[in-house]
């Protein structure tokens, strides 16, 4: 009797944390078709996408952006008509990071309510903790923001895409930045997974003057010994490739006087954020530069977004997220099902070869006429390869013009092919 | 920056923004020129130019030229289609008495992922930047060492206290820390005290709340049920989800920095740079910890602890109330945490999962100096404090906490019962 109830009270609170971790999600998952179904029978229902996205974790400043950008392009997709003349339904659902497990959770249930497509993770470390679970159940598994190359040759039954590109661009463009800003001793300091580890690669690869790698644990207690490290070096740059604990990794730096007023300091798409640094000292943040994919995001767009959220400050991968909300939706609306394997099928074609065009509802007109169809989002022109991933990507060029405030430097915004790895 | 130089800034980018906007518009490729350059300056480690050094390049499409460099160490060429060059110097070109920082890098291999930049190719020539000598590094290590191996201390006590008297080990002691940074920053930031102000009252409330009334409403219940030690330890663990997810609940999830003190820079004393406002909360810390000990060593209250952890029946059959004993342990444990996640907080921020991040240390320091013994918690923490830091000398950062936990583990396997502990409270 005993043991039952001090089981009971264990029970409880395992229930309790488990219901915390999943209440973010909408209550109509329930009412869903097998998957299985779906992968072999062509699916004709409504078009449903599941989202898996940073609500909480390291990543969570990302967050508001890419919902913002996957409810705007669900919205402005059910007024051209839907999908197949259906409505398409948006569930949300947390990716958490990979300290936590929500992302399992999350793709469990993306997959139980029989979502065609999965918009996720921001994370690359949290996309390759699920990729297999979703490329098993014959979903595609659609990210805005990945960027590792780790991504781009995995077994994953070519269920992956993403209209980020990958860190081989990112990397060579950072590495030539600092290069051509004078940058004679760079220090990396990335953080400790395929993200960082990749990026501080290709970054360490494109800058050709000499470089010290310093990867620090993320989920660390501090970070003394890690700025440390990065100033034994003596660096004239350095690039933080980071998260959301870059925040401590600043302090820390400033508190050992290399910090963004004394050596010329780059930010990346991980941590490019506009709430992050208000609190530090008055405008020390005035001049770090970052780099972040997608073309610059322009004010009609901006208003779109606002109006879907008017809370933004961010604008980061919210164009990646809405462009890959509207390319499954043309996928499956040109092979006329709304199955995982359907839009995996025709997302290379409505992205490439054929005649472009700029909006769901011309796209769809163009399908209607038989015409092949290839989309020109407002991320960029995307065009997939053979892996999945952008072929033609765009890098952005950010200046920090107070601590709480960045600027595009359009003049030296990137295009071009994206480097094999 | 001069405001011309802005208006500059914003009239260039509002140009870039019409360009890529019309070009994406119309569909076409978006090369901004027909050529880019690839230009380089040779200078030697004192920055004097390296005339009539030879570069050579490749490239796609059968692209090859070959120059040298000028009187003022510069080379540039000019390439009209995008691609890998390799560009490489010829190191026996080099004045005598010059190599390369690195001689195995004489080829750099450069992408052109766009027309119409310029990129820029650096030979570091000379020995390259010296680093900090090891000894200068380990001043610093040290300092930040002992800091945290007082904030481990001031954790792990109370941990180590509750562990004694009542045989909870409690994987929730880590949101005490927590607790305290959050509360600080919710009555400084948010409730606009200043920050000297808010501390007490967060450490106050961290004591009443995580203390007090934690033990009162979730521990004092359990021990009455006579719930058993594993069970009571799964409790814990179930327990520091639901906070921690409560407190993600309320503060969401991004790192927040107390609005006076974020990114104080640091004083330069001796080796070692250090920023007042640590300077101040450890020597608050160390005082503390001297309080709690000189209460453990002579108060009566302090005194009938020791003899609980010691023997709990013995304890109670001579007269010692136990649960007032327990009670006032929580209050103290709660108390130095709180402060522990406040000296956390000022140095560095506070985020929901700072607790979870502490818990692995404040374990590793009250396992190394002894289970039970509130004396080996701070030695246990100053060795485990010190030794992240300074086995950064040796291994990669990325690995700090494996040097530090293969000396608990090699310790332990010599002293089982940990530095300070006895031998029969094991097994």
């Amino acid at each position: 009797m005993q043991i039952s109830k001090k089981l009971k009270v264990v029970a409880a609170f395992a229930v309790a944390s488990l219901v915390f971790a999943g209440c973010s999600k909408s209550a109509s998952e329930e009412e869903a078709a097998p998957a299985e179904e779906a992968a072999v029978v062509k699916g004709t229902g409504p078009l449903k996408i599941g989202s898996l996205l940073p609500e909480t974790g390291s990543l969570a400043f990302l967050g508001p952006p890419e919902f913002a950008g996957v409810d705007l392009a669900v919205a402005e997709i059910n007024a051209a008509g839907g999908v197949l003349e259906q409505p398409i339904e948006h569930i949300r659902g947390d990716s958490g990071d990979t300290s936590t497990d929500i992302a399992q959770q999350t793709a469990d249930s993306h997959i139980a309510a029989g979502v065609g497509a999965i918009v996720g993770a921001a994370s690359s470390g949290v996309s390759l903790t699920v990729i297999d679970k979703i490329s098993g159940a014959g979903i595609v598994h659609f990210s805005p923001a990945n960027t590792s190359p780790d991504l781009t040759s995995y077994a994953d039954n070519g269920f992956y895409f993403r209209s980020a590109p990958s860190d081989t661009f990112q990397g060579a463009v950072l590495g030539q930045l600092m290069a051509a800003n004078g940058a004679k001793n760079a220090v990396f300091l990335n953080l400790d997974d395929a993200y960082g580890n990749g990026l501080a690669k290709y970054g360490i690869a494109g800058f050709t003057g000499t470089s010290t790698q310093v990867v620090y644990n993320p989920q660390a207690a501090e970070f003394s010994a890690d700025v440390s490290k990065a100033k034994a070096a003596k660096p004239d740059a350095i690039a933080i490739i980071g998260f959301d604990e870059t925040t401590k990794v600043l302090t820390e730096l400033i508190k050992q006087g290399i910090g963004p007023n004394k050596v010329k300091t780059y930010l990346v798409d991980g941590n490019l954020s506009s709430g992050a640094y208000k609190d530090l000292p008055k405008n020390i943040m005035k001049g770090v530069k970052a780099t972040l994919p997608g073309v610059f995001t322009n004010d009609e767009l901006k208003k779109r977004l606002l109006g879907v959220d008017p809370k933004l400050t961010d604008f980061s991968y919210a164009p990646e997220s809405y462009d890959a909300v509207v390319l499954i939706a043309l996928a499956a609306e040109q092979g006329k099902g709304t199955d995982g394997t359907t839009i995996r099928d025709n997302l290379t074609s409505v992205s490439s070869g054929g005649t472009k065009c700029t909006t769901f509802a011309d796209c769809k007109a163009l399908i209607a006429a038989g015409t092949d169809i290839d989309y020109d989002g407002v991320s960029g022109a995307i065009e997939f390869d053979a892996n999945g991933d952008p072929s033609v990507a765009t890098m952005g060029v950010y200046e920090y013009v107070a601590n709480d405030k960045y600027e595009a430097r359009a003049a030296e915004f990137i295009t071009g092919a994206v480097p094999a790895a | 920056m001069g405001k011309a130089q802005l208006m500059r800034k914003i009239a260039l980018g509002l140009a870039g923004f019409f360009l890529i906007s019309s070009f994406s518009i119309s569909g076409s490729a978006l090369a901004a020129g027909t050529s880019s350059i690839l230009a380089g300056e040779i200078k030697d480690s004192t920055s004097t130019p390296l005339p009539g050094v030879r570069i050579k390049l490749t490239g796609p499409n059968g692209f090859a030229t070959q120059l040298t460099s000028d009187q003022m160490g510069k080379w540039q060429v000019k390439v009209t289609s995008t691609g890998i060059y390799d560009v490489t110097l010829d190191q026996t070109s080099l004045p005598s008495g010059q190599a390369l920082t690195d001689v195995t890098k004489a080829t750099r291999k450069i992408n052109v992922l766009m027309l119409g930049t310029t990129l820029t190719v650096l030979f570091p020539i000379g020995p390259g930047t010296e680093k900090t000598p090891i000894l200068d590094q380990s001043a610093q290590l040290l300092a930040d060492g002992l800091i945290l191996g007082i904030i481990i201390a001031l954790a792990a006590l109370g941990l180590n206290l509750v562990f004694g008297t009542t045989g909870l080990t409690n994987f929730a002691h880590g949101e005490l820390l927590t607790l305290g940074g959050l509360l600080t920053y919710f009555f400084s930031a948010v409730a606009g005290l200043p920050v000297f102000a808010a501390i007490p009252v967060a450490v106050a409330l961290s004591a009443l709340i995580g203390g007090y009334l934690q033990d009162r409403l979730l521990w004092k219940p359990l021990r009455k049920r006579g719930t058993g030690l594993i069970a009571m330890l799964v409790v814990s663990i179930g327990f520091a989800i639901f906070v921690r997810y409560v407190f993600l609940f309320i503060f969401s999830g991004d790192t927040r920095q107390l609005p006076q003190f974020a990114g104080q820079a640091g004083l330069e004393i001796g080796l070692v740079s250090i920023t007042p406002k640590s300077i101040m909360s450890t020597s608050v810390g160390l005082l503390l910890l001297i309080g709690a000990t000189l209460w453990l060593l002579r108060s009566k209250m302090g005194k009938a602890s020791r003899a609980v952890a010691d023997n709990p029946a013995l304890a109670a059959a001579s007269g010692i109330e136990v649960e007032a004993v327990i009670r006032s342990v929580w209050i103290l444990g709660a108390f130095l945490a709180g402060f522990a996640g406040i000296m956390v907080t000022l140095n560095q921020g506070v985020s929901f999962l700072m607790g979870q991040d502490m818990l692995l240390l404040i374990f590793a320091a009250v396992t190394l100096g002894g289970l039970g013994t509130a004396y080996g918690a701070l030695v246990g923490s100053l060795v485990i404090g010190v030794l992240i830091q300074l086995s950064t000398l040796i291994i990669p950062t990325e690995l700090k906490y494996v040097g530090a936990l293969l000396i608990l583990i090699i310790i332990l396997l010599v002293r089982p019962q940990g530095i300070l502990g006895r031998k029969e409270r094991v097994g």
